[in-house]
């Protein structure tokens, strides 16, 4: 009894060592797919980096990129040790690149397609000349919104990418596009003004939302990492954090929830490689 | 030459002082200024700095976030652009560079400055190195490097240093000239008081006026004029009594002339009669007479001489008064003559049962130099008085002799006690006072002029000493006096003899006599008084029959008369010396005859050729005594 408490003193210790010699290393790096602006996921993802960072003893950096397919190709190139985006690229990351999922967000996950309130779109063919505003191509709400145009037999119209997923609700009341595709939760996000000026005129399945994903390379330090977001979920912070994103809380993953997203990954792959 | 050393000018004084505040003040405004360009220009920089960061982290945090270096590098391109800004570089915590424009690839990023520095002499260009970390939320995302380029700033310094110098420059010309046209306005009047100053300084006492204002240079010229004004007028005045002075000064002196001329004239006119009269009187008193007769003549005589002693008092008083009376100086035997004083007037002492006598300290020195006359007149005097005052007791004289400071200089006291009627205290004050003497009864009963203390005072003032008078109503009197003297280098034969009576002898018998006279008393009693003495007299009545005996006759002397008509004595005496000298005869005593009894007549008659002087009256003893001196040189008398 004696020898296995001693034996677990030392296992704790060579732990705290290598944790110690790790965080001398380097920091932690969490990839955040980007899904809104840079600016906001780094103020977003803040309680969380801080809580990482008490709870693993080490620097924590959040990083994003310029847009998913950037993204994802970092990722698949093994450049973070934590990545959170999408079902379809965590599909992807897990099948390609090795990434343990984790876990996800309660909220469900959807897209959305906005119009203005006063927009004459009545139906799916009044879209046919307009342009269409998307994050990029690789994103899953991007992905959902050609399928969803396709779907509708819309060809005739022009679809414009952009970066800033928190500015394509505001180019559409700008006038700048007809329709906008966006997640709910961006949608939700707005102030309630520019909630009132749209109308969502199409909304996808509820999809595998963000992903938190492990990197290969960290799976020795998997319980912690997954203990410390579990108790960054349980903290004052992460309470407040989850409540002001409307994701309710964590949860793990279903089964066979991933592998849903397995379409979407294979058009992802096939973006990616066509870069 | 003093006015153009412009520093010892008030003027000059004023602008250097102007010039030297100026100066400073505006060298620290010039300083200042630099200072403050240079703070405020540091406060900007580092404003600068300030504003420009945000934006540049605003600029490159979400490219940063998404690890896009190229839009960050964009951004630093585009940055970089902005003039005033040497280059641009954005590093990871670990100082990699993620980023940069303007620095090379392949050097290191500078330090930033720890303080702003406008001049740094460590750097190639002027600059001011940044470092700033690009935080977004509490994350380091990286670390900001800018250098400002300073150029801007340290050329603003250069042109506001270049611009304050010259303004500074200009500033303290032409203050300089405006402060010495000030100066020139201000001071212009006071050179002009200057100009006069010098002027009244080098004599002109009236130079013209100086400008007047209604300021305080002004005044101060007005006041000047006023001042020499009122010197001018001050110095006329002066000058108009100094005129007056000096009129009244010449009148005085021409009335004293003719008042000495006057007195010669009525001395000489007394003298000539008394000359007759006293010297007739003694021929007669030598010729057989009845005892009644002879005591009249000796009253004629008393009385006679009397009147010359009251006639010599006159003159003497009068020749002092007129500051006339001039001194000797010439060795005298002391002893010899207190000798004599009381020789002379021991007769006299002896007839009323008097004492006379003379003590003097031992250390009295024997041979003195002074005047004698003078002295003997004051002694004379004191004694006399003593003797008159005096009717039972002495009268005794005392020396003594105080050194002075001089090597050879001396103080003489003499003392003439008596112990007589003395003088009452509250008339002690006026006895040395002319015309007065203690008691109104004292001439009627001693008679006198009172003019002989008066003369006594005189002569010891005029021989350097004073005189006193200590007594006692009915115990006697003690006269006291000093006079200054020196010691004689040599014996000297003893100047005063006791007098002695005239004693007919025949040393002179033979002896070819020329008596020159006009007046015919005189000429009769020349004539047997020298007949008295065996001698030849040939008459001549003026100047040129004494020349024209002389031109006939050899003579052992001649007695000649200065007062005579067709030729007077002085001329007569001047044309045989003259006659001497072209014929080479032998030297004529001449002894002049005179009853001019002044100094000046003295040294008129030897300066005329004559050899001795007898003052007429004169007594026979006297005139013996010359005459012997003068034919028997080698037997003196």
């Amino acid at each position: 009894m004696l020898a296995r408490k001693i034996f677990g003193l030392l296992l704790l210790s060579a732990s705290l060592f290598a944790s110690i010699a790790h965080a001398q290393g380097s920091s932690f790096k969490i990839g955040i797919a980007p899904h809104t602006s840079a600016r906001v996921i780094l103020e977003m993802y803040q309680p969380l980096r801080l809580h990482l960072e008490r709870t693993l003893g080490q620097p924590v950096d959040i990083q994003t990129a310029p847009d998913f397919t950037e993204f994802g190709r970092r990722a698949l190139n093994q450049e973070y040790d934590l990545a959170i985006t999408t079902g379809h690229q965590a599909r992807l990351f897990q099948t390609d690149a090795g990434y343990l999922p984790l876990l996800t967000y309660k909220a469900e996950f959807k897209a959305v397609a906005l119009v203005t309130k006063d927009s004459k779109y009545r139906k799916p063919g009044d879209l046919n000349g307009a342009t269409v505003l998307a994050l990029s191509p690789s994103s899953l709400v991007s992905m959902w919104g050609v399928r969803w145009l396709k779907s509708n037999n819309i060809k005739e119209l022009t679809v414009r990418y952009v970066s800033a997923a928190d500015s394509v609700s505001r180019q559409v009341l700008a006038g700048d596009a007809a329709l906008a595709f966006t997640s709910l939760a961006n949608f939700q996000k707005l102030p309630a003004e520019q909630q009132d000026a749209l109308r969502i005129v199409a909304e996808s399945e509820a999809m595998a939302g963000r992903i938190y994903l492990l990197n290969k390379r960290q799976s020795s330090q998997q319980a912690r990492i997954d203990a410390a977001l579990w108790s960054f979920a349980g903290s004052e912070e992460g309470r407040k954090y989850l409540e002001q994103n409307k994701l309710e809380g964590y949860r793990k993953l279903r089964p066979k929830e991933l592998e849903a997203m397995e379409p979407y990954a294979a058009e992802t792959r096939q973006i990616l490689k066509g870069k | 030459m003093m006015h153009f050393l412009p520093l010892r000018t008030v003027r000059g004084k004023l602008l250097l002082l102007a010039i030297a505040v100026e100066a400073l003040m505006l060298t620290l405004l010039v300083a200042n200024s630099l200072r403050l360009l240079t703070d405020n220009m540091g406060t900007q920089a580092r404003i600068h700095a300030e504003q420009i960061a945000p934006v540049l982290i605003a600029a490159i945090v979400a490219p940063l976030a998404q690890r896009d270096y190229a839009t960050v590098q964009a951004v630093l391109d585009e940055s970089s652009a902005v003039d005033g800004i040497d280059y641009l570089a954005v590093t990871d915590i670990s100082g990699k560079r993620l980023a940069s424009s303007g620095w090379p690839a392949d050097q290191e990023l500078p330090l930033p400055d720890k303080e702003f520095h406008l001049f740094d002499n460590e750097k190639a260009s002027p600059r001011y190195d940044v470092m700033i970390p690009v935080d977004a939320y509490g994350q380091k995302l990286a670390i900001l490097h800018f250098g400002l380029s300073l150029k801007q700033i340290i050329q603003a310094h250069g042109q506001l240093f270049k611009q304050g110098v010259g303004i500074a420059l200009l500033e303290i010309i032409l203050s300089a000239g405006l402060m010495a046209l000030l100066g020139y306005f201000l001071t212009r009047h006071l050179s002009a008081l200057t100009v006069a100053s010098r002027a009244v300084a080098a004599g002109n006492l009236t130079p013209p006026p100086v400008p007047e204002g209604d300021d305080e240079v002004g005044h101060l010229g007005a006041t000047f004029n006023a001042m020499s004004r009122a010197i001018a007028e001050r110095i006329r005045e002066l000058t108009e009594a100094r005129d007056e002075e000096k009129r009244l000064a010449q009148a005085a002196e021409a009335g004293a002339r003719e008042k000495t001329a006057f007195l010669a004239t009525v001395s000489h006119e007394i003298r000539t009669p008394m000359n007759g009269i006293l010297g007739m009187t003694d021929l007669a008193l030598s010729t057989e007479l009845t005892a009644e007769q002879r005591e009249y003549l000796t009253w004629v005589k008393l009385s006679g001489e009397s009147l010359m002693r009251v006639l010599n008092d006159i003159l003497d008083f009068s020749k002092i008064d007129a500051g006339q009376l001039s001194l000797e100086k010439v060795p005298l035997n002391l002893p010899a003559m207190l000798d004599s004083m009381v020789g002379i007037y021991s007769a006299q002492a002896s007839e009323k049962g008097l004492t006379l006598s003379w003590q003097a300290a031992p250390d009295l020195p024997a041979q003195i130099v002074s005047d004698p006359v003078r002295l003997r007149q004051i002694l004379s005097n004191l004694v006399a008085n003593a003797l008159k005052f005096t009717e039972h007791g002495s009268v005794s004289i005392r020396v003594s002799a105080e050194p002075l400071a001089t090597v050879d200089a001396l103080k003489l006291h003499f003392s003439v006690v008596d112990t007589g009627i003395g003088i009452p205290s509250d008339k002690l004050e006026m006895i040395f006072a002319p015309f007065s003497q203690a008691e109104s009864s004292t001439t009627r009963k001693y008679g006198g002029t009172g003019l002989g203390l008066a003369i006594v005072s005189r002569l010891v003032k005029l021989l350097g000493g004073e005189i006193n008078v200590v007594s006692q109503p009915g115990q006697g009197s003690t006269f006291s006096f000093s006079i200054n003297c020196r010691m004689s280098e040599t014996p000297h034969a003893r100047a005063s003899a006791p007098a002695s009576t005239p004693v007919p002898d025949n040393s002179l018998a033979g002896k070819k006599i020329l008596l020159v006279e006009d007046t015919p008393v005189n000429q009769i009693l020349g004539r047997k008084l020298l007949a008295k003495f065996g001698c030849e007299v040939t008459l001549a009545e003026d100047g040129l029959q004494a020349l024209a005996a002389c031109a006939t006759a050899d003579f052992d002397l001649a007695l000649m008369d200065m007062q005579m008509p067709n030729m007077d004595g002085l001329e007569a005496t001047r044309q045989l010396r003259a006659r001497e000298r072209e014929s080479g005869r032998p030297r004529l005593p001449i002894i002049a005859l005179t009853a001019n009894a002044m100094s000046a007549d003295r040294d008129n008659c030897l300066a005329a050729g004559m050899d001795d002087f007898i003052a007429k009256p004169f007594r026979a003893d006297s005139m013996l005594e010359v005459i012997r001196r003068h034919c028997l040189p080698e037997n003196p008398a």
